[in-house]
């Protein structure tokens, strides 16, 4: 019995991997992720990452618009402060993003989903260990249940069961796949 | 709202009987370079609060009385001012508008996350919120842009969830806290919860408060380099 | 001989309903609201005293705020699979405690629904809905029913009409056949009473004549008085989407690469967007425009074509409406106008 119990615990821990996004610029951060790669440096692969002129382009939004594709937690990356390309990008994303997390802490999302860090171009054992940390954090805290089921209410469940059940490897292999017959509605 | 109407717009110089609210709102209109202060003749009307009950904004008004001719630059200063309200401001220390933002900060993140779920799902996409909001002035808003679709224009709970969470965050540093959005919900949603909360972190991070200086900058236009940086890695 | 039924079972009826797998739609107290809600427990049904009109209209359980209606999926290459929303399995519906002006809507949503297209997503849920009105025995403040040619005990729309006698007692009038089918199978929960019982019915004299809206609508596309009526108003939906007539929808997909939905969305001849043409053109750039479309749609178009004005006079525009406009006021403004 005890031992059924173990293996479907496994079997579900293979079934779900936390999917995370990463939104950083592109001038630290992506340029740091590209040092972590070339220092054969390993980490988490959980992350999706997608690259930005600066962090002052990141908006809010791109934040629920990563949790409405299923991603269980999200994380903002930029230039250190005083190393913006564009001089002031990342001080004005601080402002915006020590507001919108609090927003997002009010109503009532946990915070470790949503992190922030400043990853120069030189710093890939730092992205390493973000990410490492980040995916870990959200492994914790298990799939987004909440957002997931507001999304399965809202209609959305017909495409997004079969990428968050598989490891979302957000090819779309094998979601509706099996169908090739075209259905005629009414 | 009225004020950037094209048929408000043909008439010119447009005289606007303002509260100490009105006033506020006005002045973020005029920092965001949405009226041109000369364009306006503002009368303020002393006001010692509205509503039956008393709205709860009005038991925590510090503007009772609109500035008038000669104010400090950092107040806009009306053309005329009539009366003199007969209860006092409430002090910079006065928290009490924020008591209901408390009792939602008391809460259990799980249990704030099914008290915005259940509220949040009421929403009908009507926008009576954004309309009558003074500072929502924007002539094609965020969710009207379809290509892409940013913000899902159904009335389900993602698409509620995204619209409601960006609209406070939009407004955040900007809204005045008039309450008219809450006021015409048709759906009762507790909009103003939202907004205050905004309110209070953009007072307590960066000291600033929406619609008093027409000479300031935004809190989220601007920056400073000492801002808060310890949630960042 | 007239059938009777107690308010104490009216809720019993309710409840019978909800075991047999019915949803009940009644009145029902949501914060300070009442509104209409899918009740799970009889008590949360609201006695019919303690109030007067819900806030919001009941057309939301024919004509969702949104629905899905179908389903799309992309396949191995490119092959797309789709499947309509199938509704079928619904379950049946009865709206019990609405007013006599809320069931009136029903017919003049068939109309629309029903004329060059059959609206499946509509008639499946009308078709399940059986209605158990209340004849008003008060008026709001902006009830206007009288007016607009309805009236708080009429008749249309409604399965089953319950008119309020003495004692918490209602007399009962079944006036199709799914409403005397539901008499029937809940039989035990009727009595029989002697003679015709006294009803209570809220004496609204009508304010204006209707008869006079539509003749001064046919030569006053082009009038001073539309800017003067629409000058406050904001353009949100409030008005369209309390309304129980408003049908107006929007088709919207939405998805990615892996497929998606397509949904119908409630919409607002308020919004500046509503006939913004793909072309970049719009016919209504002023919310003039766009109001005077909303009163013509409603006491002339419509009526033109369905024999039906599209509008049963509950006021809930005007209680809904954040900038105080009132459609009651504008008719009788109308109605004055037209008799000089």
């Amino acid at each position: 019995m005890e031992h059924k119990e173990q293996k479907d615990q496994v079997s579900a821990q293979r079934v779900w991997q936390p999917k995370v996004i990463a939104f950083v610029c592109n001038w630290c951060t992506y340029a740091g992720a590209d040092l972590a790669g070339t220092s054969r440096i390993k980490y988490d692969a959980n992350i999706r990452v997608i690259r930005l002129p600066c962090t002052g382009r990141i908006d809010p939004l791109f934040v629920i618009k990563a949790f409405e594709q299923g991603a269980d937690g999200v994380l903002v990356s930029g230039c250190h402060p005083g190393d913006c390309h564009y001089n002031t990008g990342n001080y004005h994303a601080r402002r915006r993003w020590t507001l919108f997390r609090e927003l997002l802490e009010f109503v009532g999302i946990d915070l470790r989903r949503v992190q922030f860090a400043w990853v120069s171009a030189a710093e890939g054992a730092k992205w390493a260990e973000v990410v490492n940390e980040m995916v870990q954090h959200v492994r914790e805290l298990g799939p987004f249940e909440g957002y997931h089921v507001m999304l399965a209410r809202s209609g959305r469940d017909a495409w997004l069961e079969k990428a968050a059940a598989g490891g979302g490897n957000g090819s779309g292999k094998g979601v509706a796949g099996g169908t090739p017959a075209v259905q005629k509605a009414e | 709202m009225y004020l950037k109407r094209d048929e408000v717009l043909k008439r010119g110089k447009v005289g606007l009987v303002v509260k100490g609210c009105d006033a506020r709102a006005v002045t973020g209109l005029i920092q965001e370079s949405q009226v041109a202060r000369e364009r306006l003749v503002l009368i303020g009307m002393a006001c010692d609060g509205v509503g039956e009950p008393l709205l709860d904004m009005c038991k925590h008004c510090d503007v009772h009385t609109p500035a008038g001719p000669g104010a400090d630059a950092h107040r806009l200063a009306c053309d005329y001012v009539s009366g003199k309200a007969t209860v006092a401001d409430a002090k910079p220390e006065d928290e009490g508008w924020l008591d209901d933002v408390r009792k939602i900060e008391a809460l259990m993140p799980p249990e704030r996350w099914a008290f915005w779920q259940e509220k949040l799902s009421r929403c009908i996409r009507c926008y009576a919120c954004r309309q009558v909001c003074p500072l929502c002035y924007c002539k094609r808003c965020l969710v009207e842009k379809n290509e892409p679709q940013w913000i899902s224009s159904s009335a389900h709970e993602a698409g509620n969830f995204a619209w409601n969470i960006i609209r406070a965050m939009h407004l955040a540093g900007r809204c005045i806290g008039c309450g008219a959005c809450e006021r015409a919900c048709p759906q009762d949603i507790p909009l103003t919860l939202l907004n205050k909360k905004m309110a209070e972190s953009v007072a307590r991070h960066f000291k600033y408060r929406a619609g008093y200086d027409p000479t300031a900058a935004p809190a989220v236009k601007a920056f400073d380099k000492a801002d808060e940086n310890d949630f960042f890695r | 001989m007239a059938t009777i039924i107690t308010a104490g079972n009216l809720t019993r009826l309710a409840g019978e309903l909800m075991k047999a797998g019915c949803r009940v739609i009644a009145p029902a107290k949501l914060d300070g609201m009442v509104v209409f809600k899918a009740i799970t427990d009889e008590h949360e049904m609201l006695p019919e005293g303690e109030y007067i009109l819900p806030h919001s209209s009941f057309k939301e359980f024919v004509f969702p705020r949104t629905e899905c209606i179908l389903r799309y999926r992309l396949g191995e290459q490119g092959k797309v699979s789709y499947e309509a929303t199938n509704l079928d399995a619904e379950p049946a519906q009865a709206a019990i405690g609405c007013r006599p002006c809320d069931a009136a809507s029903l017919p003049i949503l068939d109309k629309v629904f029903g004329w060059d297209y059959r609206d499946e997503f509509y008639f499946k849920r009308r078709e399940k809905l059986t209605v158990v009105s209340i004849a008003c025995s008060r008026a709001g403040e902006r009830c206007y029913c009288t007016s607009v040619g309805c009236a708080p005990d009429s008749k249309a729309g409604s399965d089953i009409l319950l008119k309020k006698t003495a004692g918490d007692k209602y007399v009962v009038e079944a006036l199709s056949d799914k409403g005397r089918q539901l008499a029937e199978k809940h039989a035990s929960l009727f009595e029989k009473a002697e003679g015709e019982p006294p009803v209570e019915v809220v004496d609204l004299k009508p304010a204006f004549d209707v008869e006079k809206i539509k003749p001064w609508l046919d030569t006053h596309f082009e009038d001073p008085l539309w800017l003067d009526m629409a000058a406050r108003c904001m353009g949100c939906g409030t008005c369209a989407y309390g309304c129980p007539t408003c049908h107006c929808f929007d088709i919207v997909d939405e998805g990615d690469l892996r497929g998606g939905c397509r949904l119908k969305n409630w919409d607002t001849c308020a919004a500046v967007l509503f006939t913004k043409h793909g072309s970049g053109h719009n016919p209504r750039t002023s919310q003039e425009q766009r109001y005077r479309q909303r009163v013509m749609h409603k006491f002339k178009y419509y009526l033109e074509k369905f024999g039906l004005r599209a509008c049963v006079g509950c006021g809930r525009c005007s209680n809904r409406c954040p900038v105080g406009q009132d459609l009651y006021a504008v008719l009788k403004t109308i109605a004055e106008r037209a008799a000089k």
